[in-house]
């Protein structure tokens, strides 16, 4: 039987929500086309992970074991997940489009000699042919893609686009296997996870936030849209760039290497609306979008959009605000 | 410590992106190139690193003859780089990360280096592929979306800051020789003074063919492993309500949704 193999990420001895996500894709794919599908675990002392993982309605789990894969080694991956694949030769191989996916997909996939397509966001399988579609120019087009010549395919895919796969209260056979990774071979080696750390701002529990991005031109505008964050009792945000740039912190970073938020109303204030960011912010409730570029993705993502200079709108605004609080 | 450092030439992101009528691909006649952003921090990474440690920064690109590849590597110039090369064909248009990877392998392969800098990805295609498949194809270990780098006194290997999600980063050492990709954000890039950009417009780019690194372009063509089967517009997720009028009236539009939501009296 062909058999579809999910990777399954975890950190800190979690499983992040791609997993599950991966799941329940795989369990759709496999449906129409019967096919079993496989949880890869890879890790040290991961058998509360496997056991975890073999409630979610998986054919079978397996946890690749070495020390090395305590924490993530790519090479470590590339070498444990390489030979198991070869003997497998599943006909799918499924991974998350997170940081680690996208460290090690791209060896693992040039090592196999698989085609490999990243960061997809829909994928569909008829008589064993693969289609999947992703994105281009920053989500401005989808483009779908089909492999004329390959029987096998490996894809990443991206967070957050699939419902995540629930226990099934079945529970699927685990099987254990020692990795074996050359130890005094490899080139990199892990020295530290460092966490976030415990700063003055959470933006993430704030019912409102006024977020902040490129469009903003400069640091010295900063205070427009602090004034307006003010006025209205707001979280202040920002997006990749003007963190970048130093303008603000990174504690205010809102996106997928910063902060996940889901406030009641969020006010994107000249952002273009990046995947990675509109990844931190779209479990908002409402958004508002203002922004000179009509053809911005941000608006494919708000509720209520205004195409204007912000620099027209933003004083206006926390004027108007002002005069009802009477401030 | 010599680098190379490989750079796109992509459009601008402000581009107007039209689906062409066949649903093939999408209309580039009036697109305008510039340097990919996430390469242009790898450029002032490699060109800090030759500062502090002294080397030479060679930036290498590949692409169709009409992405201003020109304009992008005297840029690179103006901003410290010391040599040039590039690899000119139509069939850049149409290849994927692993094949344009092998093209750049060949290119790289007959440099000195002992770092390979590429940025995170293109903001044109966003594949996060190329520099991975890249340093696989040198045989050379890689670190991803790095934000800091460090080198060791013998220069023998790196201490990097590798970005994870959620605000979580991991500090990796690498041996050199070794490829990084690079996040944007890591330094922050130089402007070039006027007499530095007057004065790459004299340098020499060196210029490459297809069949100088024994490709050709159907052979490329050949090795792409997948096809467009279709383009189109991507489904909004919401649809979105364009607030209308004058500045006084926009404001007072989104007071009104502030209000609704309880978040003012």
């Amino acid at each position: 039987m062909s058999e579809v193999i999910v990777v399954a990420e975890q950190r800190e001895g979690k499983f992040r929500d791609v997993t599950f996500e991966l799941i329940s894709k795989a369990k759709e794919l496999s449906k129409s086309s019967g096919f079993k599908i496989t949880g890869v675990i890879l890790g040290y002392g991961t058998n509360e992970l496997a056991q975890e993982l073999s409630l979610y309605g998986l054919d079978e789990v397996v946890s690749i074991e070495h020390e090395i894969l305590k924490n993530y080694s790519c090479e470590g991956y590339v070498k444990a997940l390489s030979s198991f694949l070869r003997e497998r030769e599943p006909v799918l191989t499924m991974i998350g489009h997170t940081v680690y996916g996208l460290d090690y997909a791209p060896a693992l996939a040039a090592e196999l000699n698989f085609p490999l397509v990243t960061d997809c966001i829909n994928l569909s399988m008829e008589n064993r042919k693969l289609k999947v579609t992703r994105q281009m120019y920053s989500g401005k087009i989808n483009v779908e893609f089909s492999f004329p010549r390959a029987e096998k395919y490996m894809v990443t895919v991206r967070p957050t686009v699939f419902k995540p796969a629930e226990k099934t209260g079945k529970k699927s056979r685990v099987v254990k296997v020692k990795a074996e990774i050359p130890v005094k071979e490899l080139k990199t080696k892990f020295i530290e996870l460092i966490k976030p750390s415990a700063e003055e701002v959470d933006i993430s529990q704030a019912d409102v936030i006024v977020s902040v991005g490129r469009g903003i031109g400069d640091k010295d505008n900063l205070p427009i849209v602090e004034s307006l964050a003010e006025a209205i009792g707001a979280a202040l945000g920002a997006s990749r760039p003007v963190v970048d740039n130093g303008w603000l912190p990174k504690s205010r970073q809102v996106g997928q290497s910063g902060k996940t938020v889901k406030p009641k109303v969020y006010l994107a204030v000249g952002i273009s609306g990046a995947m990675q960011h509109v990844m931190g912010m779209k479990g908002s409730e409402t958004v508002i979008a203002i922004n000179k570029d009509p053809n911005a993705p941000i608006f494919d993502v708000s509720d209520y959009g205004v195409v204007a200079n912000l620099f027209d709108i933003v004083p206006t605004l926390t004027e108007t605000i002002k005069k009802i609080r009477g401030t | 410590m010599d680098v190379v450092v490989c750079v796109k030439s992509v459009p601008l992101s402000e581009q107007e992106i039209v689906i062409n009528e066949e649903e093939t691909g999408v209309v580039k006649e009036n697109f305008k190139y510039e340097m990919n952003e996430w390469d242009s921090y790898a450029l002032e990474e490699a060109v800090q690193l030759k500062e502090k440690l002294g080397g030479k920064v060679t930036v290498v690109t590949a692409g169709a003859p009409n992405w201003n590849l020109d304009f992008v590597l005297r840029e690179c110039y103006a901003k410290g780089a010391d040599e040039a090369v590039k690899v000119v064909d139509e069939a850049f248009e149409q290849l994927d990360p692993l094949t344009t990877a092998k093209v750049l392998a060949e290119v790289i392969k007959k440099l000195n280096y002992d770092l390979v800098l590429t940025g995170v990805q293109a903001s044109d295609d966003n594949y996060t592929q190329t520099g991975v498949t890249l340093a696989k194809l040198l045989g050379l270990p890689h670190v991803s979306v790095v934000t800091k780098v460090g080198v060791s006194q013998d220069q023998k290997f790196l201490t990097v800051n590798q970005e994870l999600e959620g605000g979580y980063e991991q500090i990796i050492q690498v041996s050199l020789p070794a490829l990084l990709t690079i996040q944007t954000g890591i330094n922050q890039p130089r402007y070039a003074s006027l007499m530095k950009i007057r004065a790459a417009m004299k340098k020499e780019i060196k210029t490459l063919k297809l069949e100088d690194l024994g490709f050709t372009r159907d052979k490329l063509l050949g090795m792409v492993p997948v096809k467009v089967e279709r383009v189109f517009t991507p489904k909004v997720e919401k649809a979105v309500k364009f607030l209308k009028g004058s500045p006084e009236e926009i404001a007072q539009q989104i007071v009104e949704i502030l209000k609704d939501k309880g978040l003012i009296g």
